[in-house]
């Protein structure tokens, strides 16, 4: 009780220590004028009685200190006096200040920005209640071979449905994008085509309003929309009176039911602007390959993910009875399917702007030591009065402290910054619509960020320091010089083997850049521009007339001046991908379960090879005449041909989709074109079928056009949005970009990646020639009278130029070693951005190995000098 | 330094009773006089500056056993006076209890009466 009353008194005596100074003096000024008066009273001299009530006394200033120590908190009060002489200290040397600051606050500033992002991408929970009982649900099994998860088909989903028990709701949803009629014509916004399951396992009740109902997602869906937050402040103003609203979304009206509560989002990390129901076949169960729907689902409460995957495993074996061959559900957690690719893109960036901050701290650490050593006159004497060794570390690191809390300061500034330019990058492959604040994890990141750095550029220098010893520092002898030369030595090594990594890594991603660009990808993508063209439904309810539509566009778009060919095909190479058709090879008897022959479905007009350029390598493209339903006639890739009929001419043989095909329904293949990188420039070929689009009864709402003008495509642009906007108006043309385009945007990651590890890198280059060359300025300080002896007892200044050099090439070369051998743990992360590159990339190495040394080089060549012209009896004079 | 090898050490702690104890006798009272006061009980038996009577007043105040405020001394100064508060009446009764005790067990030790 009574040390906490102490307690309390103490940190009030912190706040009145000026009071109380004046009484304890006037206290005892009193004590000892009444011991005077008495001696004076029995006698004695005034003079010699003053003395005498001193000596009874004892020693005042003594009984001052102990006093003023028991009052206040002295720990504290030292503290704050470490620190305001740290301030001071540092203000009297604004260059050497600023330099520390501004290289902790860019470390400091990028590795809070990289951590903004990944809090904001990949950290922050996903908005739904108890998230981490949502999983997707993917159907999984061997296609050719090859284990792959994707997309499922509506009667595989009721049957999931039906049968599995460890769910309390599946969903099906398909993200896309709708025409949104507004008062300047329509726009095209990201849009969710979701069923009501979906809202019901993400368990989001709509802020005003209600979600779907079940029921409506029928082939005739009910026309309703739930509209985000954000679309329901910016088009409607907030108010709750829109419910019961109409608006036209895809040329029809649809009447709003709910808005949902702001921060709703679906898919997660997306920027769904509403959400209409998704039209769903009634029953038909003959279209089971038919995979299109994305799926989620909300795991019953008690039920662990693993419970549920062997459910979802009974469920499958028990269909597999029914349905030989279908593949199997697997269920992964939505928040990791989410970030996943998105949080290696950041954990890569962190590593790297991690490495950026060590340099800096390296570099800080070197610079307090430095001048901590030319104080060490100050020191000793400090050390020689009785201060202790912890006094004297107490010193630096408060300097550290201080320099870090600036650097932390501006650097969250910076920070912001850093983030507005990484996320105006063009080529950002960061899911867009998400916030990306400065919020209180970002703070406290920042914070703990800085006090790490505080101990990091403080704790070398006071350790070396603290090892300091009295007699050989006034003695100004050689053995603390030679122990310093270690501690620099091992800065060099490290920051040397930083920036190799960091560079080693960035020539990794420029040259996987180089090997995406460069790629031959099987077509002519030179002045082909592409569009996106989708009917909304309803518009052209039977598929007769949608296909006499899309031939109409063709038509017209061939009289485009400058046109060459137009194609058209349901979903653009590169652009869109992996849909992953069974199909049946006549004559092939396939007794592997899981090794079903399966391709990449493509339904395009004749015209479409010449379009795109692809070659054809044997047979013919179709004719007109053979482009309408039931012709029967097919073109396979030139890896189809290879894989399911290798060594044979597969012209005339036939094929069939679906593993149990209808008699009627067999195609025979008339040509083989060439092989084109569809999946992407770091993709192999993939197996294709080209089928001509009216050889299908069913409608495809979105088909993508294809252009190939004899000049720049840029230049046909605005003719052919003119031309499709004459033809029919209310249709919205989006993603209207050119071939080249489509490529540029397939490698964002990388190019995103590689852009800034380039910059990075470069600041960790830069950083580290500073560093170098602070460090070996400082050795040949330290060094002058060594130097001096040299020269006196022979060395010529060319000796001592290469003396110097070789030293720093020396620790340089060493860190090269140990930054090549980290590389290679890099490049295990990194390795999904990485396209061409070996295990151990000799030229990335060489090249990086090259230009580190070069640096180090460079950055010792003024040292060097400096010490060739060392005046050897100036230096051996020198103290 | 003069050596009186006939004073006794102030036993640690047992300043802080003997400062209470004057303050319950004398009433309130400033540090010279408590300083004085001890002089004369001890007859000059203990060896204590009088200085050291403050630390002890400072640490007895911080725990709120006793309180001061400015006062007029005996000859019409400012000086500053210490008094007991109920806090430190208890802790005095304590103390004094602790140390019969205490001296009753050494006193037993060092003249074993059986």
């Amino acid at each position: 009780m009574h040390r906490l009353r102490t307690l309390v008194w103490r940190i009030r005596a912190l706040f009145r220590k000026g009071r109380l100074d004046v009484r304890l003096d006037e206290e005892l000024r009193f004590h000892l004028e009444m011991e005077t008066d008495r001696l004076v009273g029995r006698g004695m001299a005034p003079k010699a009685a003053r003395l005498a009530a001193r000596r009874n006394f004892g020693g005042v200033e003594q009984v001052k200190e102990i006093c003023r120590d028991r009052r206040g908190l002295p720990a504290v009060e030292a503290l704050a006096r470490d620190l305001a002489l740290a301030v001071r200290t540092l203000l009297r040397h604004p260059g050497y200040s600023a330099a520390a600051v501004l290289s902790l606050a860019l470390g400091i500033g990028a590795n809070t920005a990289v951590f903004s992002l990944l809090n904001a991408f990949v950290f922050r929970p996903l908005p739904y209640p108890e998230p981490d009982r949502l999983v997707r649900v993917y159907a999984s099994g061997r296609l050719g071979g090859v284990l792959r998860s994707g997309a499922v088909s509506a009667p595989v989903l009721r049957d999931w449905r039906e049968r599995a028990r460890a769910f309390t709701a599946i969903g099906a949803f398909v993200p896309g994008s709708v025409n949104l009629q507004s008062a300047d014509g329509a726009v095209r916004v990201p849009a969710t085509f979701a069923e009501p399951d979906v809202f019901q396992a993400l368990g989001v009740s709509p802020l005003v309003g209600r979600p779907f109902l079940p029921g409506s997602t029928t082939r005739d869906p009910e026309h309703v929309v739930v509209l985000s937050h954000a679309l329901w402040l910016d088009r409607f103003g907030g108010s709750k009176e829109i419910i019961g609203q109409k608006i036209r979304i895809d040329a029809s009206e649809h009447t709003i039911v709910g808005v949902m509560p702001a921060g709703f989002e679906f898919p997660p990390r997306a920027s769904a602007a509403l959400w209409v129901p998704l039209p769903l076949p009634a029953s038909d169960s003959t279209d089971r390959g038919n995979n299109r729907l994305s799926v989620v689902a909300r795991i019953k409460p008690g039920v662990s993910l693993g419970l549920a995957r062997s459910d979802l495993a009974r469920v499958s074996r028990d269909l597999e009875v029914i349905y030989p061959n279908s593949r199997a559900a697997w269920a992964t957690p939505l928040h990791g399917d989410t970030v996943g690719r998105t949080a290696l893109v950041l954990i890569v960036l962190a590593a790297t702007v991690g490495f950026v901050l060590l340099i800096a701290c390296a570099n800080v650490a070197h610079m307090v030591l430095a001048r901590a050593m030319t104080r060490r006159h100050e020191f000793t004497v400090r050390l020689a009065l009785g201060a202790s060794r912890w006094r004297i570390m107490r010193l630096l690191l408060a300097e550290g402290f201080i320099l870090a809390l600036a650097g932390g300061l501006v650097g969250l500034l910076a920070c912001r910054w850093v983030l507005d330019a990484l996320l105006s990058l063009p080529a950002n492959p960061l899911p867009a619509g998400v916030d990306v604040a400065i919020s209180w994890p970002v703070l406290g990141y920042c914070a703990l960020g800085s006090a790490l750095t505080a101990l990091g550029i403080s704790l070398v220098p006071a350790w070396r320091l603290s090892r300091q010893r009295l007699h050989a520092d006034l003695a100004e002898a050689a053995p603390s010089a030679r122990g310093r030369a270690r501690h620099g030595n091992r800065l060099i090594t490290m920051e040397v083997a930083l920036s190799v990594a960091l560079v080693i890594g960035a020539a990794m991603l420029v040259r996987s850049l180089r090997a995406l660009t460069d790629v031959d990808f099987g077509f002519r993508p030179e002045n082909v521009l592409t569009m996106r063209v989708s009917l909304p439904p309803g518009r052209y309810p039977d598929v007769a007339r949608l296909h006499a539509f899309y031939d109409r566009m063709l038509e017209r778009l061939a009289t485009v001046a400058g046109v060459e060919a137009v194609g058209l095909n349901n979903l653009l190479p590169i652009q869109m991908t992996h849909t992953n058709m069974d199909f049946t090879v006549e004559g092939l008897l396939n007794d592997r379960p899981g090794y079903e022959p399966f391709a990449e479905h493509r339904t395009v007009n004749p015209d479409f090879f010449r379009a795109m350029g692809i070659p054809l390598i044997s047979g013919r493209s179709f004719t007109k005449a053979e482009n309408r339903f039931g012709s029967g006639v097919i073109v396979i890739s030139k890896r189809a041909a290879d894989t399911y009929w290798p060594g044979q001419d597969p012209i005339g043989r036939r094929l069939a989709y679906g593993t149990n095909p209808r008699p009627e329904r067999w195609f025979t293949i008339i040509g083989v074109a060439g092989d084109i990188k569809s999946a992407g420039p770091g993709q192999p070929p993939q197996v294709i079928l080209y089928a001509p689009y009216r050889d299908f009864d069913y409608a495809i709402q979105s088909v993508s056009f294809v252009v190939r003008s004899r000049a720049a495509s840029a230049t046909v642009a605005a003719a052919v949005r003119q031309a499709v906007r004459e033809l029919e108006p209310d249709v919205a043309v989006y993603w209207v970009i050119t071939m080249e385009e489509v490529i540029a945007q397939s490698t964002a990651g990388t190019r995103f990646l590689a852009v800034l590890l380039a910059a990075f890198s470069i600041l960790a280059v830069v950083l580290a020639i500073v560093g170098v060359y602070g460090v070996m300025s400082y050795l040949v300080g330290e060094r002058y009278r060594e130097i001096g002896v040299r020269m006196a007892v022979g060395a010529s200044r060319f000796d001592v130029l290469r003396f110097v050099l070789g030293h720093a090439v020396r620790r340089s070369l060493i860190g090269i070693g140990i930054g090549v051998v980290a590389s290679i743990s890099l490049r295990q992360v990194m390795r999904p951005f990485l396209i061409d590159i070996g295990a151990i990339d000799v030229g990335s190495q060489a090249g990086a190995a090259a230009v580190i040394l070069v640096a180090a080089l460079a950055a010792s060549a003024l040292p060097a000098y400096r010490a060739s012209r060392v005046d050897p009896i100036e230096a051996l004079r020198h103290q | 330094m003069s050596v009186d090898n006939d004073k006794s050490e102030v036993l640690q702690g047992t300043l802080d009773l003997l400062v209470l104890k004057t303050l319950e006798t004398m009433g309130p009272m400033h540090g010279w006089g408590i300083a004085r006061r001890l002089e004369q009980v001890s007859e000059n038996m203990l060896r204590l500056n009088q200085g050291t009577v403050y630390p002890a007043l400072l640490r007895l105040e911080q725990a709120g056993w006793i309180r001061s405020d400015w006062g007029v001394s005996e000859n019409n100064r400012r000086a500053r006076f210490y008094e007991l508060t109920a806090a430190g009446r208890r802790r005095l009764r304590m103390e004094e209890k602790n140390w019969d005790r205490m001296s009753a067990v050494i006193a037993r030790v060092l003249r074993p009466e059986t």
